[in-house]
């Protein structure tokens, strides 16, 4: 059993059947076929008709002349009612025009006299449906362009013919251009396919033509269109089969997103929903849905508030995509007998607003309950009503008046946006929720809440006299499929306003990576925020098209965070980061290898997207390049070491520690504040983050860990969640430093230290801290020969800094041999590396230079007697 | 194949007397219906006896229908004129071809 399956993602169970060349396709019981008359494909029919059209043409133009002549003889025009040469002139003139006009506009659907298009489809003798008859005049012509195009290559008519003709159709080039494809691409490629088809006669029904028709007209049976259109052809071509469809595979298209590209643009006409310019709003009339005079004005309400049924008559209202259950629950509770009032739940960016003029849409176009229609949504303007009012008793006043009068119009549902705040209205004694209350018991009218559910569980909660007479509607964000659809019906006004057009890609990445990488915001907003943003710089740097790439770019920009395809130049950095690395950090083969694996999986993708990138723990004696391997990192990948956010743990050694990283406790006047940890993190989220003597933190702060390894963000003191997912943790500890160095100083190796150490830090941390950073990495001492290449490498540094400011200096291996032997420790590493050079070396030169004895632009050399 | 003469004089005909007088009227009775969104005339029939602006006193019941028949008398007038100059129009747009005809008849 062959399926059918349509753009529309519902399968019907039709069958296939090929018998002596023709193909005929059994659905639900029913053989359908696509026969058309041979002489569909006939050049000489096209021809006829062209020289038609010509003569038709040149009849209308005479048919103008003469009634021009026939005015410009007559002298006066009441002469042209009386008989006469030049009245019958110009009156033959008029009657040649209005036949010739008749026969061209006639002509344009002249094929319907030959196949008329109507939707009753009579059965053949054998039982079948022969469907030609349902294919539009347009259909037909843009396959004839197909089937003559191969019958002069001498090809047998394969379907591609039949694209290579669709791709001159409005429709189709708008679709690959949002599928950021140039049609020229796509014209090549299919050259490519038409050139190695077989040569023969053109068929004019091969098998493939005939499945292609049947499939177009199961695409028109399912969107309920009356004809088989060109569109409904080029829509079903990757079905046609196997080789159709790797077509658009091997373009790197999605046939699923060409299908629903093109149903997109086909849909839109190519300008999308484009909002109407509302009028002018002062010519907004007021009584529309008071045309019957039964009900009563409210001139009081009028002053405070906004009529959102008349905004939405205007066009001055967004129209609502999906939310279809959501709506109809709002309704079915207006229209109840008792508790028929509305509080919708939500956070701010949910879509509260939106599915009120959603409500308010239905309402004008008659098709919301009865109980609902002919009303007036009119929203309350807090600020108004308190501008408004005077002292405090005023506002009492008022408010009582305005619910008065909305009690006596009868036609009016009140929508009290952020409901919540109008406990902080009015005076101690009575607040506005006080009197809203009243109006909300008593049921005389509709009233229409919107709050957060912070501000419910804060606020409302304790007001039973409030929310015990509310439904309440729990309104969620919207899923990402309809994130998608919102945003391809309002990308028009963004792509009307600049000038520029997006790709299918722009969208659908769009509402991917600012639901990956943007917190703060709801979706669609946040897609639509960078869809906008990305038009401004498109529009700037003179662009039409916003690709995927381009969205790329700017949340990477925005984030920080490499969000683009890799380049072959960032492939070459990363597959030779260890390299790199080694330029800073000496030896610790194996840490350097884990950290470049980590950072390598993460950019291509291949990593867990709910943890941190990668968490490692580095243990080892003090001094012997932890802490430089991370700034290693940072300077390498991080684009300087400026990204990497170190904390010297021993300063949290309290309970007081953890509120430093994560802000005060709720309760505290600083709570708002923030912390360090969670601020800076929230603030750049790609961030190399090293916690440097971790095993001095307090207890607490391991449990905060726990959270963040496990599921990849933190929350904050006073909730709010922080995403590390695009963090690396590198933790230090000196914990196993004494055993490292016994172990090595028995002349044992590290490979089988593993165990004894995982024991050791599990007199500092829990187990489950300990299993949950990806790696354990043991830093060995540094020996003679690593410091050796320390000090080298530490006083060329020296030298290229003198060299920055053109001061020449040498160091003899000497004394770069000599200056490892006085700073190296075993117990210290590197560590008195440093301050040697700084004391012995560095302070030396400086004084000289002060002195004189060094100029710039001479150089020097300096062997073992400068140390003295 | 292009139509033959017949078939195109046949169309005409049909075209200009059948079709587009129905497409005319059509849309002449939606003029007619969208202004009455506004003059509410078939509302103001409906609600003849309802006191305006909820006045259930007596008075109110006494002056309410007064209102709306003048209301009524105004949109039937409106409509009235509608009709008029659609019918205008649709008389001339009639009698042209045939005027047209009997002229050049007379004049050969």
């Amino acid at each position: 059993m062959k399926s059918v399956s349509t753009n529309t993602n519902t399968e019907s169970e039709g069958t296939f059947h090929e018998e002596g060349g023709v193909v005929t396709l059994e659905v639900q019981g029913l053989g359908y076929r696509f026969l058309p008359l041979p002489r569909i494909w006939s050049s000489e029919l096209e021809l006829l008709g062209k020289i038609e059209k010509s003569i038709l043409v040149i009849l209308l133009i005479v048919g103008v002349g003469l009634i021009v002549r026939g005015m410009a003889a007559a002298r006066d025009l009441r002469l042209l009612f009386f008989p006469s040469a030049s009245t019958g002139a110009a009156w033959g003139g008029f009657l040649l025009v209005l036949m010739a006009r008749y026969a061209l506009i006639r002509r344009r659907s002249a094929a319907r006299f030959l196949f008329p298009s109507q939707r009753v489809i009579t059965k053949r003798s054998d039982g079948t449906v022969n469907v030609v008859s349902t294919f539009s005049p347009q259909s037909i012509a843009w396959l004839r362009k197909g089937f003559q195009r191969a019958a002069r290559q001498r090809r047998v008519f394969h379907p591609f013919y039949g694209l290579a003709a669709f791709l001159a159709l409005p429709v189709l080039r708008r679709t690959f251009t949002r599928l950021e494809h140039p049609l020229s691409e796509i014209e090549t490629k299919l050259k490519e396919y038409l050139d190695v088809l077989p040569q023969a006669e053109a068929e004019n029904y091969s098998e493939l033509i005939q499945r292609w028709a049947l499939l177009a007209f199961v695409m028109a049976e399912r969107r309920g269109d009356r004809e088989v259109l060109p569109e409904h052809l080029a829509m079903v071509f990757p079905l046609i089969s196997v080789e159709c469809a790797a077509f658009f595979t091997a373009l790197d298209i999605d046939p699923k997103a060409y299908g629903e590209t093109l149903d997109w643009m086909w849909r839109s006409g190519g300008r999308g929903m484009t909002q109407r310019k509302p009028k002018e709003l002062h010519y907004l009339k007021r009584v529309r849905m008071n045309r019957a005079w039964t009900a009563r004005p409210t001139p009081a309400l009028d002053r405070v508030s906004d009529d959102l049924t008349d905004l939405a008559r205007v066009g001055a209202l967004t129209s609502i995509v999906g939310r279809s259950e959501e709506l109809a629950a709002i309704e079915r509770i207006l229209a109840r007998t008792e508790k028929r009032h509305v509080l919708l739940v939500g956070p701010e960016g949910s879509g509260r607003t939106a599915l009120i003029y959603g409500l308010v849409y239905r309402i004008i176009r008659g098709e919301a309950l009865k109980e609902v229609l002919d009303k007036r949504v009119v929203a309350l303007d807090s600020g108004a009503l308190v501008s408004g009012a005077g002292a405090q008793e005023s506002l009492d006043h008022t408010l009582t008046k305005i619910l008065r009068e909305i009690e006596e119009a009868g036609n009016v549902i009140l929508l009290i946006p952020h409901i919540h705040t109008l406990t902080a209205l009015g005076s101690e004694k009575l607040d506005a929720s006080q009197l809203v209350a009243g109006a909300l018991s008593s049921e005389r009218f509709q009233i229409i809440g919107t709050t957060t559910e912070e501000a419910f569980n804060r606020v409302l909660e304790q007001r039973t006299d409030i929310t015990r007479s509310f439904e309440v509607v729990k309104v969620r964000e919207v899923s990402i499929d309809d994130a998608v659809t919102i945003a391809t019906t309002r990308t028009p006004t963004i792509e009307a306003t600049h000038g520029v057009a997006f790709s299918r890609d722009a969208i659908v990445k769009a509402v991917a990576l600012s639901e990956r990488y943007i917190h703060d915001r709801l979706r669609p907003e946040k897609a639509l925020a960078l869809l906008d943003e990305a038009a401004v710089a498109a529009s700037q740097r003179g662009g039409r098209i916003v690709e995927g790439k381009d969205i790329a770019h700017l949340l990477s920009e925005k984030i920080g965070i490499p969000l683009e395809a890799i380049t072959s130049d960032e492939s070459a950095h990363l597959l030779k980061l260890e390299e790199e690395l080694h330029a800073r950090v000496i030896d610790q083969d194996q840490a350097v290898a884990a950290i470049a694996e980590a950072v390598r999986r993460s950019r291509v993708g291949l990593r867990e997207e709910r943890r941190p990138i990668a968490s490692f723990l580095f243990m080892g004696p003090t001094g012997v390049g932890k802490t430089e391997l991370a700034k290693a990192l940072a300077s390498v990948y991080y684009r300087g070491e400026e990204n990497i956010f170190r904390l010297d743990m021993s300063e949290f050694a309290t309970v007081e520690g953890m509120y430093r990283l994560i802000g005060a406790p709720r309760d505290s006047e600083e709570a708002y504040a923030g912390g360090e940890l969670t601020e800076y993190v929230e603030k750049h989220p790609y961030t190399l983050v090293l916690l440097d003597e971790f095993e001095k933190a307090h207890p607490k702060i391991f449990d905060l860990f726990l959270q963040v390894f496990d599921e990849g963000h933190l929350s904050d003191s006073i909730g709010k969640t922080v995403d590390f997912t695009n963090t690396i943790i590198i933790a230090t500890s000196n914990a196993a430093a004494e055993l490292i160095l016994e172990t090595l100083e028995r002349g044992e190796s590290l490979t089988n230290l593993q165990e004894r150490v995982n024991l050791l830090l599990t007199q500092y941390f829990k187990p489950e801290l300990i299993n949950r950073f990806d790696r354990i990495i043991l830093f060995e001492p540094l020996g003679k020969e690593e410091v050796m290449a320390i000090a080298e490498k530490e006083m060329a540094e020296v030298a290229t800094k003198l060299s920055s400011q053109n001061y020449e200096v040498v160091f003899s291996k000497e004394l770069t041999s000599e200056v490892a032997a006085l700073g190296y420790d075993p117990k210290f590493g590197a560590r008195p590396l440093k301050r040697v050079i700084q004391d012995r070396v560095e302070a030396v030169i400086a004084k000289k230079i002060l002195a004189g004895e060094i100029k710039k632009h001479e150089a020097y050399y300096f062997d073992v007697a400068m140390l003295g | 194949m292009p139509p033959s003469l017949g078939q195109l004089i046949f169309g005409f005909f049909d075209d200009w007397y059948y079709q587009k007088p129905r497409a005319y009227w059509r849309a002449v009775l939606g003029l007619i219906a969208s202004v009455d969104r506004d003059m509410a005339v078939a509302v103001m029939v409906r609600l003849f006896f309802t006191p305006l602006y909820g006045d259930y006193s007596g008075i109110g019941r006494v002056v309410g229908p007064l209102f709306r028949l003048l209301r009524i008398i105004a949109g039937m007038f409106i409509y009235l004129l509608i009709l008029l100059v659609g019918t205008v129009f649709f008389l001339i747009f009639i009698v042209l071809p045939a005027l047209a005809f009997t002229l050049v008849l007379l004049s050969l």
